[in-house]
């Protein structure tokens, strides 16, 4: 006879609730021990890895963060980590290092050219100097649903924005990141979008790593125009929901949000499948890839599991960019589709890391049977893939990655 | 034969009109040209030369394409003498009653005109061209101000007329028991009152005879993922470049990445220079003149493809394309084919007097509410507005007009709400009088189906995999099929609407008597029951005088007890029949007690069978069920062995009582 599993949740958004309620769970009493399940705000739970706090997670106790997240979702720690990894990868002169005729990687080109501020002013200035006509976006390393944002294409734009926050009192902590803006997003129907993708992962060493199949393409609601008066116009340039609901053309009957599986099928009724799968193989391989490279830093704690939010842009060549990850995406619905969405969400999520609904087991080796993954495609498992090269040492090892499952996805 | 062959000699030569008329013929007409100009052909050589080029350069297949469209969407010449108002409509009461429709919708766009003072038409002035110009190229229509137009009908008003239309000279005399008091005898079941010749099961079955499980469908039957092999042959259908291939290949549906190759080749259309040239024309009216369907076309795309969830991306790319149809009076053609005519207006010249009449809108055609449902679903396949507009003008003029226009033509909406009432009929009697009886006729939900092609109704991708299929069998007639087909899958959930109690308590009876079948049970209590009754037999019979007395009194007790036990199950969610066997063995071995003396052996072997069955029984459910069960079973047996107590006083008081009388 298995006890009820108590949970305790930072927020009443009713898609975790009524997902908790759904499985006969019970709400937990305080914070300190009488809970089994932790839906936390980044906040909490960097208070309850806190060395002072002195507080350590039993063995029945699960929390949806790890201690140190940030390594992946702070715009500044997600570029060295990235920058460090390709060092790692052409140390050991890995065949995913391969450069083109331009010096650019082929494989590791995922995130667009990008400086911490103020750090790296003098090496951005003179990137900027080559390239004098480029346009570049600002934003500050801590904040998220584009807060802060802002596009230059101009040095004293940006001079002039230091000076000001001096002058303003601004804190010199807040630190930003500059990155090259891309200019030639892929447009449909004119419209500017980006892709909303939600990633699990159950763990770190190994990698174990899941991506969700119901992900979505947020559009502008207004048309892309990349002249120079417009780059004050964030209705065209930003695509988060808490931008565009503000603007005069935000529909909430959809809410400018389109599903990953239209947009397959649309690219393969215009481009064909050969470019579309390619298109979706990549996006893959930039999730695996920015993972990676935070797996040495990330505290692998048992007790967390974590599901992101990639943002990724698709230019109009059909290449993905990666733009960020959160940490916690948000759980507000929209419209209705979206509600049913984010409610299903979770409840996958749930499926994985507490499979049955049971009280959790840390030892648990966190390999969920394919029937119970319900929208989640596995990724990457680093686990089952030596074990797969294991069983095949005698044939030839043709993998030089890790095996990861990147087709059959978004069917 | 011989007006056969004349008639032949006309078709000839219309399609070498057509053919001299498109753009097809002028780029042809240049390249034989180029070809014959060349300094080795000799002049003698050029009647033979000439097939020789044709076939090699490929241009034979483009020509034998249109003559195979011309074929397919015209009818053959009929006969000389015939009216014209005939061969748009051969029955006069449908063309009264289309003419009727056409006059309401103008009356209320009139209205509309008067009410909100907007002109038909009018032209820009040369600054809000340039306004309009922008805010064509920035695609923000949903700026523009509509006020409050409504669209002019919606399909609800259209099926409102269909099913009011009977035709004068045939009444269906179908006698209908639960209108008998209103309507006596005659109505039909259906909504729709007109008989039209259709097609019956059978023939469909022969004409949609590759829509069978045993050829492969795409959509159907790669789940698993695409097959290979159909891929192929899509491309080396694309390679081949024939009309008709192309049109059986979409039979079976094609996959998204050779869609629009193979539908551009399906319904005959090439995105020719020329084409971009009209299209740009069209625009060109567009900035000049504002007419008042515009604001139709822009309100009716905010409200229904721009609120779509697949389709308000392309909300913009529909507007613009949908403003240029209304300018393209080649649609005028399609007229020719169809019980509608255009609607007209009045010019006025400059002193206002009227002047000559104009058909209204160009194109001639009225949108009404979920139009712009037609296009938005082929925005997935093409993104070049050229041709999105060249497939919309093919699909239009050959399927689309029909769904809102008043025809006795086969694949008209008249003949597909008959046809869909029939089927549904026919296959599902049943469901279709439950729905009818419940007051929500199937006609009314499949009707907004029918006349948006499914549009706004089914996903994206299955949806164009059913146009796919449209295309390929060159009919509509595919729509009330699927309809039915969605009826008949959906029936389980349909019937269970407002039948859910009584479907509710005779299920759970069901369980009830069958132990929700499981077998073991079964045989146990149903042998019990059986070896009870034996047992009852022997021992209580010998009460009574008479064998119809015994088995009614065992007949009602029988009664009795199935009626409790069934009663109690409900109750407290229980099933089986055990109770009944146990007061049964009860009220017998009460009865075996009192009066022991019975002279059969046998009778005496299978009463002590009974008895120890009982207990085996007894001590089986001991083991296997809860104790509830078990202490259920004693206290049914004690009932009935008090029951026989009861019984037993009573007899024998009723006994004296008679004896007391006879003395």
């Amino acid at each position: 006879m298995t006890s009820k599993v108590k949970w305790l949740a930072d927020n009443e958004k009713s898609v975790l609730v009524n997902n908790f309620e759904k499985r006969g769970w019970i709400r937990g009493t305080s914070e300190e021990e009488d809970w089994n399940f932790f839906w936390t705000s980044v906040q909490t739970t960097r208070c309850i890895f806190n060395l002072d706090s002195g507080y350590r997670l039993s063995d029945d106790q699960l929390i949806n963060h790890f201690p140190n997240h940030y390594e992946l979702t702070r715009k500044d720690l997600l570029v060295k980590n990235i920058k460090r990894y390709r060092k790692e990868l052409e140390k050991e002169n890995s065949p995913l290092t391969e450069k083109d005729e331009n010096c650019r990687y082929m494989h590791l080109d995922f995130i667009p050219v990008t400086y911490i501020l103020p750090a790296d002013y003098n090496i951005f200035v003179e990137e900027f100097r080559k390239n004098p006509t480029s346009t570049w976006i600002m934003k500050p390393n801590a904040k998220a649903r584009g807060i802060g944002i802002f596009l230059i294409n101009k040095l004293s734009q940006l001079k002039k924005w230091s000076r000001d926050s001096r002058q303003m009192g601004h804190n010199p902590k807040d630190t930003y990141v500059i990155s090259k803006y891309i200019d030639n997003p892929h447009l449909i129907g004119g419209k500017k979008y980006d892709l909303r993708l939600y990633v699990l992962v159950t763990s770190y060493r190994p990698l174990k790593a899941y991506i969700y199949q119901l992900g979505f393409c947020r559009f502008c609601t207004v048309k892309y125009n990349s002249a120079v008066s417009e780059l004050d116009n964030m209705f065209v340039h930003l695509t988060n929901v808490s931008i565009q609901k503000h603007g005069d053309d935000y529909n909430d009957k959809h809410g400018g949000k389109w599903t990953v599986h239209n947009l397959q099928m649309y690219l393969e009724h215009t481009n064909g499948k050969e470019v579309t799968d390619r298109l979706f193989d990549e996006i893959n391989w930039i999730i695996v890839h920015s993972l990676k490279a935070v797996q040495g830093v990330m505290a692998s704690d048992k007790h967390c599991f974590e599901c992101y939010g990639y943002d990724v842009i698709i230019d109009d060549n059909l290449k993905p960019w990666l733009i960020e990850v959160n940490a916690s995406p948000s759980l507000t619905s929209t419209t209705a589709a979206d509600r049913i969405m984010k409610y299903t969400l979770i409840d996958d999520v749930l499926k994985i890391v507490c499979p049955n609904g049971e009280i959790p087991d840390p030892r648990w080796n966190k390999v969920p049977p394919k029937d119970s993954m319900g929208h989640f495609d596995l990724l990457i498992d680093e686990e089952l893939a030596a074990q797969d090269q294991h069983e095949n040492k005698s044939r030839s090892v043709s993998g030089r990655l890790p095996r990861t499952r990147p087709q059959q996805q978004w069917k | 034969m011989v007006a056969g062959s004349q008639s032949n000699e006309g078709l000839v030569k219309d399609i070498i009109n057509v053919i001299q008329a498109s753009d097809l013929g002028w780029t042809l007409k240049r390249a034989v040209q180029d070809e014959l100009s060349k300094s080795f052909v000799n002049v003698k050589d050029i009647k033979r030369l000439v097939p020789v080029f044709m076939k090699e350069s490929g241009w034979d297949i483009k020509v034998r394409n249109v003559v195979f469209m011309y074929l397919m969407t015209h009818t053959p010449p009929s006969h000389p003498i015939t009216p014209p108002e005939t061969l748009k409509e051969p029955m006069s009461f449908i063309r009264n009653a289309q003419a009727r429709w056409e006059k309401r919708i103008l009356k209320s766009i009139n209205t509309m005109c008067t009410e909100k003072n907007i002109p038909l038409a009018r032209m820009r002035t040369i600054r809000e061209q340039a306004d309009f110009t922008q805010k064509w190229k920035d695609m923000a229509f949903s700026d523009e101000n509509m006020g409050d137009i409504r669209p002019v009908y919606a399909p609800k008003d259209f099926m409102e007329v269909l099913t009011s239309l009977s035709s004068p000279n045939y009444t269906a005399k179908i006698y209908d028991y639960s209108d008998v008091n209103e309507r006596s005898g005659t109505s039909v079941w259906g909504l729709i009152q007109v008989r039209l010749h259709l097609k019956t099961t059978q023939q469909l079955r022969v004409l949609f005879s590759n829509l069978s499980t045993h050829h492969f469908q795409t959509g159907a039957d790669d789940i698993e993922g695409p097959n290979p092999e159909w891929q192929r042959l899509g491309v080396k259908t694309v390679q081949l470049g024939y009309t008709p291939t192309a049109q059986r290949y979409l039979q079976q549906g094609c996959y998204p990445t050779q869609r629009g190759d193979i539908w551009l080749l399906a319904l005959g259309v090439d995105n020719s220079p020329l084409s971009y040239q009209y299209y740009n024309q069209l625009k060109a009216s567009v900035f000049k003149y504002e007419l008042l369907v515009d604001r139709l076309f822009l309100q009716d795309v905010r409200l229904t493809a721009g609120n779509h969830e697949a389709y308000f991306v392309f909300e913009d790319l529909v507007v613009q394309i949908l403003l240029c149809f209304s300018r393209d009076t080649q649609f005028l053609d399609h007229f020719k084919r169809t019980s509608a005519s255009p609607p007209h207006a009045y010019t006025r010249n400059n002193m206002g007097e009227t002047d000559h009449t104009v058909v209204y809108p160009p194109n001639g055609i009225i949108p009404f509410h979920g139009f712009s449902l037609f296009l938005a679903p082929m925005c997935f396949i093409w993104s070049d507005p050229v041709i999105l507009y060249n497939v919309f003008k093919a699909l239009y003029t050959r399927f689309f007009f029909r769904l809102h226009s008043l025809s006795s033509h086969p694949q008209g909406i008249l003949s597909l709400c008959q046809q869909f009432e029939t089927m549904l009929q026919t296959h599902q009697p049943q469901l279709f009088y439950h729905l009818r009886e419940m007051g929500s006729h199937p006609l009314k939900h499949a009707f907004t189906w029918i006349m948006h092609a499914f549009a706004g109704y089914l996903e994206t991708a299955q949806l164009l995999l059913l146009w796919d299929r449209i295309i390929g069998y060159n009919t509509l007639e595919i729509l009330p099929v699927l309809a039915v087909a969605v009826f008949a899958f959906r029936r389980n959930n349909l019937m269970e609407e407002g039948m859910q109690s009584a479907e509710y308590y005779f299920d759970q009876v069901r369980a009830i008597l069958t132990y929700n079948g499981n077998e073991q049970d079964i045989q146990i209590n149903y042998g019990m029951l059986l070896l009870s009754i034996l047992c009852w037999c022997f021992t209580v019979l010998r009460v009574f005088n008479t064998i119809p007395d015994f088995c009614w009194f065992t007949f009602s007790c029988l009664y009795i007890l199935f009626g409790v036990q069934i009663g109690i199950c409900v109750f407290v969610q229980c099933i089986g029949i055990s109770g009944v066997w146990c007061a049964m063995v009860g009220f017998a071995y009460r009865m075996w007690v009192h009066s022991p003396a019975d002279p059969v052996l046998s009778n005496k072997l299978i009463v002590f069978a009974t008895f120890g069955s009982y207990i085996w029984a007894n001590f089986h459910y001991f083991k296997t069920e809860s104790n509830f069960t078990t202490i259920c079973h004693l206290v049914a047996t004690w009932l009935g062995y008090e029951a026989n107590n009861i019984w037993i006083k009573s007899h024998q008081q009723r006994d004296e009582r008679q004896k007391g009388k006879t003395k």
